[in-house]
């Protein structure tokens, strides 16, 4: 039985690995200079941003 | 990880490149800011004055208003010459420094630059004088 705390301890998580995924894609989207990969990638960064933006708005429902 | 603060600190970000526009809030956002963006400087001033964000980020080539104009704008008004202000720019010659510090900029970032030193001035900014 899941209770809101195991909720809230896998949000976290998953906010966790969301950021870090997000500050790689930021460093090298800063850094890459061919546009086909930059393309790709940004379009990438953008859909896990999103996903991110979820993972808060899911993770603020079980927070205080 | 931490959860996020209860009050979030507001950044503006005001660049005109939509995609770098995006990198930065997409950037900021992860490191626990509230993101505001502004594709001009006109906009950006409309922005500043009904939200004021705890800082503001201007890239200096901007349509309308440039990032120096915009940055002068808001260090020479009584109610907005507390919000810190980050000019990133393509220009690095002594003149160009010396015309963001003419502006009041608390801080002049030549591009390109790294994103972790952009977050660590941004934090140094937001720190509350002792």
């Amino acid at each position: 039985m899941f209770f809101k705390e195991d909720y809230l301890s896998y949000f976290r998580d998953l906010e966790d690995i969301f950021s870090r995924d997000i500050v790689l894609l930021t460093d090298i989207l800063n850094e890459i200079s061919d546009h086909a990969v930059h393309s790709k990638l940004y379009a990438i960064s953008l859909d896990d941003s999103g996903i991110f933006d979820d993972i808060l708005a899911q993770k603020a429902k079980f927070e205080d | 990880m931490a959860d996020r603060p209860k009050k979030e600190k507001t950044i503006l970000v005001v660049e005109d490149e939509e995609d770098v526009r995006a990198l930065l809030a997409m950037r900021l956002k992860v490191s626990h800011f509230r993101i505001l963006a502004a594709g001009d400087g006109e906009q950006a001033l409309a922005v500043i004055r009904e939200k004021k964000p705890d800082l503001a980020i201007l890239d200096l080539m901007l349509p309308k208003i440039t990032g120096y104009e915009l940055c002068r704008m808001i260090k020479f008004d009584e109610d907005l010459k507390s919000i810190p202000v980050i000019i990133l720019s393509a220009l690095d010659q002594q003149v160009d420094r010396e015309r963001a510090a003419e502006a009041k900029a608390d801080v002049y970032l030549v591009k390109p630059f790294d994103l972790d030193l952009l977050l660590v001035k941004i934090n140094q900014l937001l720190q509350p004088s002792s």
